[in-house]
């Protein structure tokens, strides 16, 4: 369960980064943000509460401790550079 | 401004707002009669010439209406992303608004395929709602539609809207083959696809009724997205010179 956090929690937090470059300076902009990620948020959750499912069941729960780390390896090369485009956006 | 001459062949010459105007609003009527004659055809086939199923009865009569629907609510996202990223990538004006058009509809069809879904799996798998991967990825599309529409009427700024919603539209593209495959990957409630490139496992006439009725919701989408298109041009370019001249001129229809 440790490491099912210890993969999925950043994952959470670079994706809450690009909700909250796009919706910089805008009013209700915390509301939009949760509507933004959210959606992206729930194969994350999946995964991690499968994990601690298998894992409470007795069961190889390896497979989704990868997916998390693929999850997160993605989310470490794409993110910042989505939150860069996102933010030149929202300073133009 | 001086209207220049139409080149012979140029595809790019419906590519300015002020040219696409009057050749959607030209389009627009062809396609919604295509979409009422598909669709009678269409449903006249779905309830009185389909065959009844041998294992789901008459209730499988909704496949006319829930798969074409389904399939409309992917692809119309990867149009609305390609033209959202068309219009990030070369700052094109009328590919942003064709993105900005195609949201609702998107949306519309996507809420159809869950709400008909959701009404065919209660006689079939006994519950309206189940938490399967392809539901799931299904009803996140549903959201990030809905994402994508609030987003851009959160941001005063035309242009900064299309750029952001650019951004959250090309993210999203990745849950459209999840959703695609979903049924193949894990292990789902919901059947695999019945209609593949190499043929398909059902009766002609259900496939038949089945195309045409896709066909239909394509006009349909089509002649939509068009007239959606076309107020978005007049919202936006509504200070431009050709606009005031159409309207002057009270050719503004």
């Amino acid at each position: 369960m440790v490491v099912s956090l210890a993969l999925g929690t950043p994952v959470l937090s670079l994706i809450g980064a690009v909700g909250a470059a796009l919706t910089l300076g805008l009013r209700g902009g915390g509301v939009l943000t949760s509507l933004l990620v959210l959606p992206l948020y729930i194969p994350v959750l999946i995964f991690g509460s499968g994990a601690v499912g298998a894992a409470a069941t007795s069961v190889s729960y390896s497979a989704y401790l990868l997916l998390l780390g693929a999850f997160l390896l993605f989310a470490i090369v794409l993110t910042p550079w989505l939150v860069g485009i996102a933010l030149r956006i929202s300073v133009e | 401004m001086t209207r220049t001459t139409a080149p012979r062949f140029n595809l790019y010459w419906f590519s300015s707002p002020q040219t696409f105007y009057p050749l959607a609003g030209k389009l627009v009527p062809w396609f919604a009669a295509l979409a009422v004659i598909l669709t009678l055809v269409g449903l006249y086939i779905a309830f009185l010439v389909a065959p009844t199923d041998a294992t789901q009865g008459e209730s499988y009569r909704i496949i006319f209406i829930h798969v074409p629907a389904a399939w409309m609510s992917m692809f119309l996202y990867v149009v609305m992303a390609f033209w959202a990223a068309v219009g990030l990538a070369f700052n094109t004006r009328l590919s942003s608004m064709m993105a900005t058009a195609i949201a609702p509809t998107g949306a519309l069809m996507t809420f159809l395929a869950l709400w008909t879904g959701a009404l065919w799996g209660r006689p079939t798998w006994g519950a309206y709602w189940v938490w399967d991967a392809r539901l799931t990825s299904e009803l996140i599309l549903l959201f990030l539609y809905l994402g994508f529409i609030a987003l851009q009427a959160a941001i005063d700024d035309p242009r900064r809207a299309d750029k952001a919603g650019a951004v959250l539209a090309i993210i999203g593209v990745i849950n459209v083959p999840i959703i695609y495959f979903s049924v193949k990957w894990w292990n789902t409630l919901h059947q695999g696809a019945s209609v593949s490139v190499k043929g398909s496992s059902m009766a002609t006439t259900m496939l038949v009724g089945m195309l045409i009725m896709a066909l239909a919701y394509w006009m349909y989408a089509i002649a939509a997205v068009l007239i959606r298109v076309r107020t978005i041009i007049l919202e936006r370019e509504r200070r431009a010179d050709w606009v005031r001249e159409l309207a002057a001129q009270g050719r503004l229809k």
